[in-house]
């Protein structure tokens, strides 16, 4: 049985079949690992397939998952008590990673990748998009293996659209008339954007780029204050104010996407990992009605999507390196990021969306289109690049909140740059 | 007021521990609590003079009272303590009227008496977590069932939880739906211990039943009624359980109160020290207002 | 609107309208728990149609996601193993606290378990965490029943210490005149005849126990998780789950209204001792 898996693997792993063969999977056999994930569906996806490595490598894998925010709260509590009874964790290196590095939590994994006894020849670390690499490669080492890869996307409702005879926006003033026009008919709401808080950071982010912001200035201090900043937060607010649902200020994506799946939205702009939400009859009464579209360029007359990159990382107290690291290659490989691909995950190997099973199965080849065009342009740092990130976000969260109730937004923001700059005294 | 004999063995012992079966029997119960609280409790103390990281990536240093000097100047501290006690002054009053007033519909010959106290339990043996998640499905602007009552009554529809405004009275509507019953039953206890006596005299007299509620009923519940508000007062300033769950401290930091912001401060922004600063203010700010209204309650 | 002239009429009106309050106020407490029975046996487009549904072919589907697919009946028995515990233990170290808090009127000692109701339990978390994973406790029965005796432990002296105030003094001494020794006589007297109250501060602190939500949430892992992270944990990815997360608000509230409405006499007892004598 385990013979024949690794046949299959092998022939798998193109152009390597005789080394794959010699490789060892079973260096780390009798011992157990521990991995916290997130409630997200590259773990639903990939944890029907756990056997299969347990049955490869004899390493034991014990996988707990929690829901997002309780996720990110126990994998910080974990690691900061140093204990290493945790080791591998799913990680957005743009969020927690400089905090994770800068603690010493995080094991630096290219000495892994470029040890053939550790790494089996078909890996391939080339194969995943740079945008990925990039983005799970913090202070100049990689420390997460990418397992997903999305970007900021418009989803809208092809119907409607027609309907009203409107065209699909390409730029954010397109995107305003079009969030008019068709707000409070036939029962939806023009537009739905993250609203609440600290979560609205990161969707706020490719407003933010398109009308030429930035977070942070050369010397580190913020740039809140600039009028970039205060033209992105007033146009992304005023689209809420006018033209969103009732009560966004409470909305992260789950309350967006539910909207959405229950046709009270014209369309709204996330990341383009939700289609698998939205194009489920079970879980949405517009499957068959959903439009991608690529993010719209702001009057920079750029598109400035961002890149999302989940990873998995390993503990630098974990005690079970090698057979962690078995599993996170092989979590990774080529046949796994397919088939997350094929559960309408957005993976993070080109290999994936271009080979021929999945263009045969792609049922929205219009999305897979632009998440791969996107990826060439789109900015992996949707977070402000600081390491009391969650702090940063969560005051940023607030003027977002005051703005789209209708407060000053220039006063919100200056606000929280003088708050920002406070946090960065102390990273100095 | 022990009678052991002295002569054989093994009463010598147990009058031993006979004679000190006043440090003896709660000793050990004593010693779990020290160790389950106290010490939890200084080392927090110890936490709170440290400008503290959860991890390395900032350094940890003695800052004294510092991080009380900077609460002081927090504007978002202020904001915790002011919703903190907006949901209690709401919440609790309004647990101690419509507590009263359930103790007194039930202090008659109610039909199926016994099932209907204990359907009146429910709200506040339930499982918080499980509550909470009803609610905040009840409370959805678009598809909340309170909403779809609103219209029907032709009031329009509300944010509820949504409103910056609102979000505060509808946590509170939440904590007295699960607290009332409660207060009721505490209140229960105590109108259905009172002595007849002061009720015949009165009635006697030719009192009015407005007139017997307020001369006898009325004082003569006062230190239940006080039991009642510092239980609930104690219990209201910490809600967490109901908030983290329904709002996250949302919209923005309109229902963040101090227990809630210190758990944000404390695991999602990992500013240790601070986050345990605050814990002890609220620490300080509970124990002050449970020995204020003892205070209140001696006086009277 | 004869039977107005009557005092038997006046009477009867004065109950049929306090009768009616009554019931608008149970309808009030009880509207909560019969929205979630009706949302766990609709799907989900049942239960995000604009106008509720009222009448409908209720499904199970909910209850065999949720127990099934989440296995929901392990978490119950993890929830199950430390509440009792919890309460065991409570009760043993409990029962003599409160028996010499009110025998020997440790007035001071009874304020001062007070007290562990005062402090935030968030206040604890930190340290705890700190010290159990540095005995690997983590994930391990022992971590969460020690730290759920937080709970059952001042409840239970609370509760019993009014149950053993009502005992008359005479008849331990009587029980001592003929020889017995006075813990003997706790043991053999005194216990036997707070029953009731022994199992009403049980069940109360096995209820706060099973509820308990924040220490399980940093303290357990997937060998001892309890239900209510179970249930948070049922909030998946995607759009909101109505039927999904009342299935499980139902699974997790159930065993606790059983409890309660068994011995609910008991309950009102217990929960107003505590309230009236502080």
């Amino acid at each position: 049985m385990k013979r024949m898996f690794g046949l299959g693997m092998a022939a798998l792993l193109v152009g390597s079949l005789g080394l794959a063969q010699n490789f060892n999977w079973e260096q780390a056999r009798g011992t157990q690992i521990r991995v916290l994930l997130n409630q997200h569906p590259w773990t639903t996806a990939i944890t029907p397939f756990l056997p299969e490595f347990e049955r490869l490598s004899g390493v034991r894998v014990v996988v707990e998952t929690f829901p997002e925010a309780q996720f990110r709260n126990k994998v910080l509590v974990e690691l900061a008590s140093g204990t290493g009874a945790l080791d591998a964790f799913m990680l957005t290196p743009n969020q927690e990673g400089n905090l994770y590095l800068k603690s010493g939590w995080l094991e630096p994994l290219s000495s892994y990748v470029s040890n053939p006894a550790l790494t089996a020849p078909g890996f391939d670390q080339a194969d995943f998009f740079p945008a990925s690499i990039r983005a799970a490669s913090i202070g100049g080492g990689l420390v997460g293996l990418p397992i997903q890869q999305e970007t900021t996307m418009l989803f809208y409702r092809k119907d409607l659209f027609q309907k009203y005879n409107i065209a699909v926006p390409k730029t954010f003033a397109e995107l305003e008339a079009a969030a008019k026009a068709l707000h409070n008919r036939d029962g939806v709401a023009g537009i739905g954007l993250r609203g609440r808080g600290a979560a609205a950071t990161s969707q706020l982010a490719p407003y933010l780029f398109g009308h030429g912001g930035d977070w942070l200035s050369p010397n580190r201090r913020s740039r809140f204050f600039d009028t970039e900043w205060v033209n992105a937060l007033t146009f992304y607010s005023g689209l809420l104010r006018n033209y969103g649902p009732a009560g966004s200020t409470t909305m992260s994506w789950p309350e967006i996407t539910s909207l959405f799946a229950q046709g009270k939205l014209a369309m709204f702009t996330d990341g383009s990992l939700f289609k698998s939400i939205l194009d489920d009859p079970r879980t949405s009464t517009v499957a068959d009605k959903v439009g991608y579209a690529a993010f719209p360029a702001g009057p920079t007359g750029k598109r400035t999507p961002v890149a999302i990159t989940w990873a998995l990382s390993m503990s630098k107290a974990s005690k079970n390196k090698t057979a962690t690291w078995l599993f996170m290659q092989w979590a990774t490989n080529k046949q796994n990021q397919l088939r997350v691909l094929l559960a309408d995950v957005p993976a993070s190997r080109k290999s994936a969306w271009n080979s021929a099973e999945y263009k045969a199965k792609d049922k929205t080849p219009e999305w897979s289109a632009i998440n791969l065009e996107q990826l060439e342009y789109a900015n992996p740092v949707w977070n402000p690049p600081v390491v009391a990130v969650g702090e940063v976000r969560d005051i940023l969260g607030r003027a977002i909140v005051t703005a789209i109730n209708g407060g000053n937004v220039r006063d919100a923001l200056t606000r929280a740059a003088t708050q920002t700059n406070t946090v960065l005294d102390k990273e100095r | 007021m022990t009678q052991t004999s002295p002569q054989t063995k093994p009463e010598r012992r147990s009058s031993f521990i006979d004679r000190n079966l006043r440090w003896l029997m709660p000793g050990p119960a004593v010693l779990l609590l020290f160790v389950l609280t106290i010490l939890p409790l200084i080392f927090n103390l110890v936490l709170s003079t440290q400008d503290r990281f959860v991890s390395a990536a900032q350094q940890s240093s003695f800052v004294g009272l510092g991080n009380y000097l900077d609460i002081l100047r927090d504007e978002r501290f202020w904001n915790s303590v002011w919703q903190m006690t907006k949901f209690t002054l709401i919440a609790v009053p309004a647990q101690l009227v419509f507590g009263l007033l359930i103790a007194m519909l039930l202090n008659r010959q109610v039909p199926a008496q016994g099932p209907v106290r204990a359907l009146i339990l429910l709200p506040m043996i339930s499982t918080p977590v499980a509550i909470a998640l009803i609610w905040a499905l009840m409370f959805n602007p678009q598809l909340g069932v309170l909403n779809y009552f609103l219209e029907t009554l032709g009031l329009g529809r509300s944010l509820w939880v949504a409103d910056e405004r609102l979000v505060i009275p509808a946590l509170a509507l939440v904590d007295i739906w699960q607290w009332t019953p409660l207060v009721a039953i505490i209140l229960l206890a105590g109108l259905q211990t009172m002595p007849e006596e002061p009720f015949e005299a009165a009635r006697i007299d030719g009192a009015s039943p407005w007139q017997l509620f307020w001369r006898v009923t009325w004082p003569l519940l006062q230190p239940t009624l006080f039991a009642a508000l510092t239980l609930r007062l104690i219990d209201a300033l910490k809600t967490f359980d109901i908030i983290e769950v329904i709002t996250q401290g949302g919209p923005g930091i309109a229902s963040e109160t101090l227990n809630v912001y210190a758990f944000r401060a404390g695991f999602e922004f990992f500013r240790v020290g601070y986050a345990a600063s605050l814990l002890t203010m609220l620490l300080l700010l509970v124990t002050a207002i449970a020995v204020g209204v003892n205070l209140l309650r001696r006086a009277r | 609107m004869i039977f107005l002239r009557t005092k038997a009429g006046r009477d009867r009106l004065n109950n049929f309208v306090l009768n009616t309050l009554l019931l608008l106020v149970l309808v009030f407490l009880l509207f909560p728990f019969v929205w979630m029975i009706l949302t766990s046996l609709r799907d989900q487009v049942q239960n995000t149609s604009a106008v509720p549904v009222w009448w409908f072919w209720p499904t199970l589907q909910n209850y065999r996601d949720v127990i099934v697919g989440n296995n929901f009946l392990f978490f119950t028995y993890n929830s199950f193993v430390i509440a009792a515990a919890a309460t065991g233990l409570g009760l043993l170290f409990g029962l003599p606290a409160a028996y010499a808090i009110a025998r020997f009127k440790l007035r001071g000692l009874a304020a001062w378990i007070l007290v562990s109701r005062i402090i935030p339990y968030i206040t604890f978390l930190l340290p705890w965490f700190l010290v159990f994973s540095n005995l690997r406790l983590i994930d391990t029965y022992l971590a969460l029943i020690v730290t759920h005796l937080i709970i059952t432990l001042p409840m239970i002296i609370w509760v019993m210490i009014a149950f053993f105030e009502d005992i008359p003094l005479d008849l331990e001494e009587a029980a001592m005149v003929d020889g017995m020794t006075r813990f003997g006589t706790f043991l053999r007297i005194v216990v036997p005849l707070v029953m009731p109250g022994v199992v009403t501060a049980s069940i109360l602190a096995f209820i706060y126990s099973w509820n308990q939500f924040l220490f399980s949430l940093i303290l357990a892992g997937p060998n001892t998780k309890t239900v209510p992270v179970a249930v948070f944990n049922f909030i998946s990815y995607g759009s909101i789950n109505f039927g999904g997360i009342a299935a499980a608000a139902v699974l997790i509230t159930l065993p606790v209204v059983i409890l309660s409405l068994i011995v609910q006499r008991h309950i009102v007892r217990g929960l107003t001792s505590g309230g009236v004598k502080g």
